[in-house]
């Protein structure tokens, strides 16, 4: 399930498996992937199980879903340098050598100081902000003379209060005037709560549906 | 300790033995002091207990000390001999010079240290190299020590360990920690004696087999027979037919404050930290020429602020301290001679503890005044009263078997020079908490620190502990730094630190309140109204101000359930009253809600459990009044909504208090006595009660805990580089991926049962419905709210409105039916 919103006079799906796609451009966009970062905790001495098999098995099925051709990573494609593991390092070779018609282009994130990605992702790696229509991809959510920003960083969640005393707190996507940052895609990352301004618009992501509430 | 007139000894030629010590203080040993000090000689273990007093630090103390004066003299300090656990790390300096004060005039040459997480580095320098002859720590510093490879010539001289307040840590994971650190200390000593300090409780039994371990033999000695204590009450001058909680606290101000004046100096407890900040601006409003006199204590505020407080307090200069259960423990303030109750004390021991803060001037008795927030909780003090007088004392439940303490406890064992699996299995099993852990838990529990466990075997890089030859040893030195850090199981909210502007700390506010503030909102705390300014780096920046507050922190975990023994004895007053026996000013006071109750409902016998429906404009209520504590309450509530939802599709609106719950639907309730019942059988319990309560939300916040003691979750360290940040993970994260990859993790097992245990009282909701299944259950048809559903009443709607408009609300209500007695009165 997704929602159709309008950013910039462009129509974008906000996706229910924390990814956005903008149909005209036929570009599946994603934030905060943080591959490697149970295996961060495993160098570590900490037992968490899973790896970016998870990460990597949804992100093909968002591409075969919408038919994007073009996928764009809003920076932390790593968690951390003890992550880039050799059982990694081929996972991740092999994904991207089984679609060699994706385009890609990975925008750095304040995580992948952890390393270069492997050889296979060498093309897709951008070290600078990438303008692409009325939008901005960057990793950072700050506004841009160039364009609408699209951003990850924060893993934004947002808060709702029930009856009750009872609180939930959901993923959700953040969309400011000048800004909107969307979660983390990442299966095994947490999410922080945000304060939207009340101009602001927040979908939150309850189960498989996308859900607007008032910021 | 009893007075004797002042003797002026001769300077004797010899150091004195121990009696002259105390003779010269005007003490003269109780008897209980020469049995324990008997014992000891004897080589035995075991547990002073007493409600209230002084003289148990010395009767456990001065076995060891006689003994060593019965020995040749020593010119310098002798190795570690006396270890004493202290739960609170606070009391561990005033202990140390208690422990201090006789040495120099016995002529023992014996040195006393302190360990706690609060001791500076050139101090750990100087233990690491020897340990004091006496030492005081915690349960989380000695099981640090104990972590290290040297522990066994460190404790090679240990005669004595003194576990103080153990009644404290019995029923928690800390308590689980002394125990296996007790069977380390006894696998290195096995003529090791230990002693322990307690207050009188309910199961004496199963806190000395906690504490000796079970199966070894343990002399529980009576202390101080306790001084009479007299508890009394503020009664409301007028007693309104319909109360609802809360409302009546700061009416009875006037009357507490003249009570105050009373006193040379007075305890004011409170059940909650927001409750201590409130009152203490009360009473420096109706009293400021108190100011400087007064001050208020609690958990949250500044360390050296609560210092300030308790050294005024041993000094006398206060009038009055407004605090939560941050001074039930402790050192005794002598000149304190009154202490008052804030609302119900919801436990008996709790009263008696609190109660004997104060009295301990000689010929005084202990004397405690409650003042209730809620006219039924009148009821409750005459409660209280005779279950004291009938000694119905709660039990503390001992922690069973978690295997998330065990994991730390492998690691731990790990890094002290390793272990061999069947050596640690055999001694970790002469606890009290694994005496009963099964071949197959263990394993788990070993999987889980070497490999990971079952989900980890795809990933054999994976490594915590491991296999060096025979031994299980901790490599990494990584790993083993980072484990010293955590260890430990106490866990608190994620707290933010409140600081004014200009730099000073006054204490902590849990980060949930700290995210709702915005600027310019004000708030009491530490006995200040502050203006908050901005959050930033984890820190709530104020300023004061003179301007009235405009919202009050809250802290979790405030609401204690009246307790097993209390709701018993609770049970009993109403069957008194039922009979028509009124005894005693607190159900004297009562006795006009009584009459209403018994004249439109019922007011139960002991045998009874009372039901009342009603229809209102908000629908068809049902209430049940079993008297067996919130927290039963919630759970019988959700089990009765759930299990009438699946006879039939409804929706119910729940509440629950102390004395019952209630259910509201907008269809009819259709259930008569015997369905009810019905409802309540205990076939399947454990499976519907954790169905009906949304468990596994539940489960993912205790797993918080769980996963922090078995060292999942790390706890924020202070100048943790980058690497820690990396490694910052939530606890749900955590539940989740475990969920998906590793479904039969026991850490999850133990989440959910730690749910069912803490958040329900899953046992006594269990022993309550077999008491149901005994009772009669009484179904009364109401034509307007009873007494006892009025508050249940309310407290719903306090879920739905906003608490100003929601007293106005109430009050509109509670004068309808006021009239509505009057005229039926008439």
């Amino acid at each position: 399930m997704s929602a159709a919103i309008e950013l910039c006079g462009e129509r974008i799906e906000l996706r229910a498996d924390r990814s956005a796609f903008w149909p005209r451009r036929q570009t599946l966009i994603v934030a905060d992937l943080h591959f490697g970062k149970a295996d961060t905790f495993r160098a570590e001495g900490i037992a968490v199980p899973g790896g970016t098999a998870s990460t990597l098995a949804r992100l093909a099925t968002a591409l075969d879903r919408t038919g994007a051709t073009r996928l764009v990573v809003l920076g932390d494609f790593w968690h951390a340098r003890s992550g880039r593991t050799p059982g990694i390092m081929s996972e991740l070779t092999d994904w991207r050598i089984e679609r060699p018609e994706v385009q890609i282009e990975v925008v750095k994130g304040n995580h992948d100081r952890a390393g270069l990605p492997p050889e296979a992702w060498s093309g897709d790696w951008r070290s600078d902000d990438v303008a692409d229509g009325p939008f901005v991809y960057r990793h950072h959510p700050e506004s841009s003379e160039v364009g609408y920003v699209l951003a990850g960083h924060l893993h934004p969640a947002f808060r709702l209060f029930g009856a009750g005393r009872q609180t939930l707190s959901l993923p959700c996507f953040w969309l400011g005037i000048r800004v909107a940052v969307l979660p983390a895609f990442g299966s095994f990352t947490g999410t922080a709560n945000v304060r939207p301004g009340v101009e602001d618009r927040v979908y939150v992501i309850a189960d498989d549906e996308v859900i607007p509430v008032p910021a | 300790m009893k007075r004797r007139p002042p003797i002026a000894p001769a300077a004797p030629p010899h150091p004195p033995t121990v009696e002259q010590w105390m003779a010269a203080r005007g003490w003269t040993p109780f008897a209980f002091q020469r049995e324990v000090w008997a014992a000891y000689r004897a080589g035995e273990s075991g547990l002073i207990h007493s409600a209230t007093g002084t003289g148990k630090t010395y009767a456990a103390y001065f076995g060891a000390v006689l003994e060593a004066l019965a020995e040749p003299p020593q010119a310098a300090p002798p190795p570690l001999r006396v270890l004493w656990v202290t739960p609170l790390r606070a009391l561990s300096n005033d202990t140390a010079m208690s422990l201090q004060a006789p040495l120099a005039a016995l002529g023992l040459a014996w040195d006393v240290g302190v360990r706690t997480g609060d001791t500076p580095s050139a101090a750990r320098a100087r233990q690491r190299k020897r340990l004091p002859t006496v030492f005081v720590t915690t349960p989380e510093s000695l099981t640090l020590l104990l972590t290290h490879a040297d522990a066994r010539e460190k404790f090679a001289g240990l005669r004595c360990v003194v576990v103080d307040e153990w009644h404290e840590l019995l029923g928690s994971k800390r308590g689980v920690l002394t125990e296996l650190a007790l069977a380390r200390l006894r696998a290195f000593q096995p003529g090791l004696r230990v002693w322990g300090l307690s207050a009188t409780l309910g199961n004496l039994d199963t806190a000395m087999e906690a504490l000796v371990g079970p199966g070894r033999p343990g002399r529980t000695v009576r202390g101080h027979v306790p001084k009479p204590v007299a508890v009394d009450s503020i009664l409301p001058p007028t007693v309104e037919r319909f109360p609802w909680a809360g409302h009546l606290g700061l009416t009875l101000l006037p009357q507490v404050v003249a009570a105050v004046e009373e006193s040379r100096s007075a305890l004011i407890f409170t059940n909650t930290r927001s409750h201590t900040e409130t009152w203490y601006q009360a009473i420096l409003a109706a009293r400021p020429d108190w100011a400087g006199r007064m001050a208020l204590h609690h958990g949250s505020l500044d360390r050296t602020a609560r210092d300030w407080v308790e050294d005024q307090l041993r000094a006398g200069t206060l009038r009055c301290v407004v605090c939560t259960s941050s001074l039930d423990l402790g050192v005794d303030f002598a000149p304190v001679d009154r202490v008052f109750q804030i609302g119900s004390p919801k436990g008996v021991a709790r009263l008696l503890q609190r109660a004997g803060r104060s009295g301990h001037q000689p010929g005084t008795t202990s004397r405690v005044t409650c003042v209730p927030t809620n006219v039924l909780e009148l009821a409750e003090v005459a409660a209280a009263r005779a279950a004291i007088a009938a000694g119905e004392i709660e039990g503390r439940e001992p922690v069973g078997k978690p295997l998330d303490v065990l994991a730390q406890h492998l690691v731990s064992s790990a890094l002290a020079g390793g272990f061999r699996p069947a050596e640690l299995l055999a001694e970790v099993r002469t606890t009290r908490a694994y005496q009963t852990l099964t071949d197959g838990e263990w394993a788990w529990v070993l999987d889980f620190v070497t490999r990971g466990g079952e989900s980890l075997r795809a990933y054999p890089e994976f490594r915590r502990v491991e296999l060096d030859a025979d031994r299980y040893v901790v490599a990494d030195a990584k790993i083993a730094r980072r484990h010293r850090q955590s260890v430990g199981t106490i866990t608190s909210d994620a707290s933010t630190e409140v600081r004014f502007l200009r730099g000073g700390r006054l204490g902590t506010v849990e980060e949930s309140f700290a995210a709702r503030l915005k600027a310019g909102d004000r708030f009491p705390f530490a006995g200040r109204v502050l203006e908050f300014v901005r959050l930033y780096q984890m820190t709530v920046w104020v300023r004061r101000t003179v301007r009235p507050a405009t919202t009050v922190p809250r802290w979790s975990g405030g609401r204690l359930p009246l307790s097993g023994a209390l709701a018993a004895a609770l049970r009993r007053q109403f069957d008194g009253a039922a009979r028509g026996r009124t005894e005693g000013p607190e159900m004297m006071a009562l006795r006009p809600i009584l009459d209403v109750q018994a004249r439109w409902s019922r007011v139960p016998r002991s045998h009874e459990v009372l039901v009342e429906q009603l229809t209102t404009r908000a629908g068809h209520h049902l209430f049940v009044y079993p008297f067996e504590g919130r927290l039963v309450h919630e759970g019988l509530a959700a089990l009765t909504a759930y299990r009438l939802s699946r006879l039939r599709p409804q929706t119910f609106t729940l509440a629950a208090n102390d004395y019952g719950f209630e259910l509201v639907s907008p269809d009819p309730i259709d259930v008569d006595a015997s369905g009810l019942k019905f409802l309540l059988r205990t076939e399947e319990l454990t499976d519907d009660v954790a169905a009906s309560l949304n468990a596994t939300e539940l489960a993912k916040r205790q797993f918080r805990e769980v996963a922090r003691v078995a060292g999942l979750v790390n706890p924020g360290l202070p100048h943790a580089g980058r690497t820690a940040r990396q490694l910052q993970a939530s606890s749900g994260l955590f539940y989740d991926v475990f969920r998906e990859y590793d479904p039969d993790n026991l850490l999850l097992v133990q989440a959910r049962r730690e749910v069912l245990d803490r958040q329900l009282e899953f046992s006594r909701l269990a022993r309550a419905i077999e008491r149901i299944d005994a009772s009669e259950v009484v179904l009364v048809r109401l034509r307007h709210p009873s007494p006892f559903a009025f508050p249940l009443l309310v407290d719903r709607l306090r879920e739905a409105v906003s608490s100003e408009k929601l007293a106005d609300r109430v009050k509109r209500m509670a004068a309808a039916l006021e009239r509505r007695a009057g005229e039926q009165a008439e």
